[in-house]
């Protein structure tokens, strides 16, 4: 009925039988073999319905709730984010734009007594005007994060902006932070700004002027950056 | 869609909403379509979850897990793939199997010959709608119609998350024979259920 004697491996294959080595080869063997690829086709349908064999337990709700406040706290930041955030994917999915590739930003112990006023409230965007005794005036911006229990301030001043998180985790492994600017309705342009943080701690310059900057974002990427983001904003901040 | 509050738009709107285009919703980052697809599946998810790594904690972090990767990530899904059901319950058995091969390597061969059946205490059943009872009662007659020698070694490889090597040793059967009990069982189950599968995905 069916030519092919590897299609003994279809039915290992379909439930995850296999091991790693075994799944790869048989993968490539599927590219070719048109006997068993319907014989994976065919069996699938049924292991895709082997989840309703079980009995049916209902989650319980404070699941539910964990999971939506993790989710309602991205979807503020990606609102914040602006109309243009929802194209990260298809931008990212482009060809990379080449760009001058400059060593990341040192990351600087945070100054604490800077940070001791600042209490992090998620979901909130406030701004207040510090005066500091000089003509020129320091800016402090309570950012909006995702990750729970952590807080980050931007600090502007001259039309320089600087950022300092607290409490925050490392990016997924082999990824660095990297900051966003937004100017009204446009896509987020990348920085040069990449950071990982110790002990939770960091803190990074945001380069050039802020001037006509409407928020600053963060996102978590390759090593070197992207050239748009490929991931929802951990940190935004209205400026 | 970014714009729309969730407020501007009823949850009953939602709801009525098939599957595929609230996942158009979701990639969009719009928080109520993800609660109505959360809502369609969790007990589904859960049920499959709690089955394979039986802890109700650790079945809690499979199916959180596997949701917020689908929040992050629903660009992934492809209506070519099968229903969004289908694809959910693939991301939290791939979940479920990390979870087994991580946490419980150490204890995996307690479950050999016992039957899977009873590791699982889950009896809280819910009132899922008629139509998936029905189907959820033919995909379990299919099972339980197959030689146990065929139904023991699906459960395992599914529901154990063991390798067809794991399960030749623990059965003490060569593997050629484990590979084809695996196809004839799921062959047999194919026949079974062909008149009742064209409503499912």
């Amino acid at each position: 009925m069916n030519a092919c004697e590897r299609v003994t491996d279809a039915g290992p294959w379909v439930l995850g039988a296999l091991d790693e080595q075994e799944t790869a080869r048989y993968e490539e063997h599927l590219r070719h073999c048109a006997a068993c690829r319907a014989e994976v086709t065919a069996l699938r349908t049924v292991v895709d319905a082997l989840p309703l064999a079980t009995e049916q337990v209902t989650p319980a709700a404070a699941l539910k709730n964990r999971i939506m406040n993790e989710v309602e706290t991205e979807a503020q930041l990606l609102r914040a984010a602006g109309p243009d955030a929802d194209r990260v994917h298809r931008r990212a999915a482009a060809p990379r734009r080449r760009r001058r590739r400059r060593p990341p930003f040192s990351v600087r112990p945070l100054a604490a007594a800077g940070l001791a006023a600042a209490i992090l409230a998620v979901g909130v965007i406030g701004g207040v005007l510090l005066g500091n005794g000089s003509s020129s005036q320091t800016r402090t911006v309570q950012a909006q994060v995702t990750v729970p229990g952590a807080s980050a301030v931007v600090w502007v001043r001259d039309g320089h902006a600087r950022l300092e998180v607290r409490g925050m985790r490392n990016p997924p492994s082999g990824r660095v932070y990297q900051v966003w600017v937004k100017r009204g309705s446009r896509a987020p342009e990348p920085t040069d700004a990449l950071f990982t943080v110790r002990d939770g701690h960091g803190s990074v310059d945001v380069p050039g002027s802020v001037k006509g900057v409407d928020q600053i974002m963060v996102t978590s990427e390759p090593p070197g950056g992207s050239a748009a983001p490929t991931s929802k904003p951990v940190i935004a901040a209205a400026v | 869609m970014l714009g729309v509050r969730d407020s501007e738009r009823s949850v009953a709107t939602l709801a009525d909403l098939a599957d595929e285009d609230l996942m158009h919703l979701v990639r969009k980052g719009d928080s109520a379509a993800f609660e109505v697809v959360y809502e369609r599946h969790a007990t589904a998810a859960f049920s499959l979850a709690y089955r394979m790594v039986a802890s109700r904690n650790a079945a809690e972090d499979v199916v959180q897990d596997a949701f917020l990767s689908l929040w992050r990530s629903g660009a992934r899904y492809e209506r070519t793939r099968g229903s969004v059901r289908t694809w959910i319950l693939g991301i939290v058995h791939n979940r479920a199997i990390d979870a087994l091969r991580r946490s419980m390597r150490h204890d995996r061969r307690r479950v050999s010959d016992e039957g899977i059946e009873e590791r699982f205490e889950a009896k809280e059943l819910t009132d899922v709608d008629a139509a998936r009872n029905e189907e959820a009662r033919e995909v379990r007659d299919a099972l339980r119609a197959l030689p146990d020698e065929q139904c023991k070694v699906i459960e395992l490889a599914y529901f154990g998350g063991f390798s067809q090597s794991e399960i030749a040793t623990m059965l003490d059967t060569p593997i050629g024979t484990v590979k084809g009990r695996m196809r004839l069982g799921l062959e047999k189950m194919r026949g079974h259920l062909s008149g009742a599968a064209e409503g499912w995905t």
